[in-house]
């Protein structure tokens, strides 16, 4: 799962803080409907007192002794409907309304309390107080719905509520904007090290950065420095492995050849034939292999200008060589095509595209080899008319060690592998297919093209032959 | 023709000193830089083929002392280490040729046969490349006791090609290499010359092949 520290900071800062919020609005709430309930009740207590104090007692029989015009301005009220209620000592109805519920609890006399009740299926807030007459006590109770109340709870509620919820959102949009600014350090970092070119492995530096993000870029700094400890480490085992292993194949092929030079039976002449041809083969796996690792990411200088055309140049006398040999016409074609990269792997690349080829065309048949600007590109191309490479197997004869099955050629199945290890490095693109005349194959690389501007006599000897002294 | 092998790892010294006096060659070695330099001091070589790992004083630094003390002979280096580098570094210090380890066999007896040759115009300007007999002071080349006729142009070609017997020449470098000679050789006139060469050559067993697109190559008609 991909997360954003961003997304998590605000999350983990964002779930708190809403929790805070309604707290906050509901203990706000509750403070401010528990001053509102004790205005409006004791607002209900003055009907209360009102009635009480007209109650006469004549003997045992308790009367009210209030106009019915009075007691209705006593139950006016603008919202709400208001009800009363006068009980005797006995609990008979001396006036008001029968509905009300007793009140919950036994008062003592000149005591009153609040309570909540139901009447008609109403809920209704009743006050209700106990008067001293001669057989006991007396209630007077009044009762009112609670329409006026509701609406100052809405009230409250979004009283309290509305600015919370207005400052807690406030609070996640400046959290997410502060949150923004303060990773922009690690930003910053990220567009430094995508800006470095694959092979750049010096340390990031760490001046100018947070502490937070410096312990970040050490960290990377110490990986970056095994990394490179590593590289050379394995650049100087294949040097080593290079020299370790060719001088001993130079004598090994030296001794070989020797052998078959001298006169011996035909038995044992095919099997020094056998060991020549299998020292031959482990020779080139050894230079393969070497080629291989050298064209690995992460190792050399970066590129200098480079002419295709002489990089093919270089190496055509031992083409030509094995072409003859095999009765092969080997042509060129070759214009100036410059690109920037290393000579050595591109003479690799060359070298392993006319091996292919010349390996895998018949006696009799032809290869060319050629270097131009096509479409703003460097293009190298070889093409053969050999048996060509069946559809199905173009994508196989990139890989390593694979062979097309039943061909007889004497590859390690190395040579396409590293063409396209060599090409990947030099941003080049590899194209494998069928050649024009329909019969054989083309295999051909686009380099990105060197500007003309750019373009400087290569560093390199150019002789494809040493010069007389 | 005295050739000295440079060489510390014994068993490559071996094949290489079999193989060289196989050609006919009187060959010695040395398996140090020291021991090499001294024995150069001593003895004219027409070829020192040298490795550049050794131990002690390294091949570089023997090549570097031999062109310094004006040494005459061809230097072939031989060496495990292709990097472009060590080529150039090794060209520049005035090697004459530069072999990769392993190589094929038939193809260093080649350049040493291409480096002897040279070494010896300066010593005998008669060189013999199967039938054909060349005397480069004199500028003349006969097959057996037949005098070829050539013209200046043709000599001048054939000799250019002669001395690079076995290597594909392209005919860039040829245009250069005689431009002073003649500005007005065309590619056009090269191919001329060469078609005129082809005829007169044929008796001779030499055969001079085209390199499509790209120049020419004498074959080695003394190749095993």
């Amino acid at each position: 799962m991909q997360s954003s520290l961003r997304q998590r900071l605000t999350y983990w800062l964002l779930g708190p803080l809403l929790l805070l919020v309604a707290a906050g609005s509901f203990v706000a709430y509750r403070i401010a409907l528990s001053a509102a309930t004790k205005a409006y009740d004791s607002a209900l207590l003055d009907p209360v007192l009102a009635i009480a104090s007209h109650l006469r007692h004549t003997g045992t029989s308790v009367e009210l002794d209030l106009p019915s015009i009075a007691i209705e301005a006593l139950r006016i009220d603008t919202e709400d409907r208001v009800f009363y209620q006068v009980l005797g000592p006995g609990g008979e109805l001396i006036a008001g309304t029968p509905r009300l519920p007793a009140p919950p609890e036994v008062l003592a006399p000149d005591e009153h309390i609040f309570y909540d009740a139901k009447l008609e299926g109403e809920p209704v807030r009743v006050a209700a107080r106990a008067v001293k007459v001669e057989t006991g006590n007396a209630i007077v109770q009044v009762a009112e719905t609670l329409i006026k109340r509701d609406k100052l709870v809405l009230e409250l509620l979004v009283a309290s509520t509305v600015p919370q919820v207005l400052i807690a959102f406030a609070a996640v949009a400046l959290l997410w904007l502060g949150i923004g600014q303060g990773l922009r350090p690690l930003d910053r970092l990220r567009d430094e090290i995508a800006a470095r070119s694959p092979r750049d492995l010096r340390p990031v530096p760490e001046r100018n950065k947070p502490r937070e993000v410096r312990s970040l870029v050490g960290a990377l700094n110490q990986l970056l420095s095994r990394l490179n400890a590593a590289i050379d480490s394995q650049q100087r085992f294949i040097a080593n492995a290079a020299h370790q292993l060719r001088t001993p194949l130079a004598g090994l092929t030296t001794h070989a050849e020797l052998a078959r030079r001298q006169p011996s039976t035909p038995e044992l002449r095919s099997l020094l034939d056998m060991i020549a041809g299998e020292t031959q083969r482990t020779s080139h796996l050894v230079n393969q292999l070497l080629t291989l690792a050298r064209a690995e990411p992460g190792e050399g200088p970066s590129g200098q200008p480079v002419n295709l055309h002489e990089i093919v140049g270089r190496d055509v006398r031992g083409w030509v060589q094995r072409a003859l040999g095999k009765n092969i016409d080997l042509g060129f074609e070759l214009e100036d095509a410059w690109t920037l990269g290393e000579p050595l792997l591109l003479r690799e690349l060359a070298g392993n595209l006319l091996d292919n080829a010349l390996a895998y065309t018949q006696t009799g048949g032809s290869v060319t080899v050629r270097t131009a600007v096509r479409n703003g590109e460097s293009v190298l191309e070889v093409e053969d008319n050999g048996p060509g490479i069946p559809e199905s197997e173009r994508e196989k004869v990139f890989e390593r060690f694979y062979r097309i099955p039943a061909t007889g050629g004497e590859g390690c199945g190395l040579g396409l592998s590293i063409v396209s290890e060599i090409a990947g490095r030099h941003n080049a693109r590899v194209d494998l297919a069928e050649a024009p005349g329909g019969r054989g194959t083309l295999i051909r690389t686009f380099f990105p093209r060197l500007a003309a501007h750019a373009q400087v006599p290569s560093p390199l000897p150019t002789r494809t032959a040493p010069t007389l002294r | 023709m005295r050739v000295l092998i440079v060489e510390d790892d014994k068993a490559l010294a071996d094949g290489l000193i079999r193989t060289l006096r196989q050609s006919g060659y009187a060959v010695d070695h040395a398996e140090t830089g020291e021991l090499a330099l001294r024995a150069c001091a001593e003895e004219h070589y027409d070829l020192v083929v040298l490795d550049v790992s050794l131990p002690g004083v390294d091949g570089f630094e023997v090549l570097r002392q031999l062109r310094r003390d004006a040494h005459a002979g061809s230097i072939l280096i031989l060496t495990a280490h292709d990097a472009e580098t060590d080529r150039v570094r090794g060209l520049d210090l005035g090697a004459d040729d530069y072999v990769t380890k392993p190589f094929s066999l038939p193809e260093l007896e080649a350049r040493v046969r291409a480096l002897i040759r040279r070494s010896q115009v300066v010593k005998s300007p008669k060189l013999r490349f199967g039938r054909l007999t060349v005397d480069t002071v004199a500028r003349r080349a006969s097959i057996g006791p037949e005098i070829l006729d050539l013209t200046p142009r043709e000599w001048a070609v054939l000799e250019y090609l002669l001395m690079r017997v076995g290597q594909v020449v392209s005919k860039e470098h040829m245009l250069q290499a005689m431009c002073s000679w003649d500005d007005s050789l065309t590619h056009n006139a090269i191919e001329v010359y060469i078609s005129r060469l082809r005829s007169k050559l044929h008796d001779a067993g030499i055969r001079i092949r085209t390199v499509r697109g790209f120049g020419y190559m004498v074959e080695d008609p003394d190749a095993v």
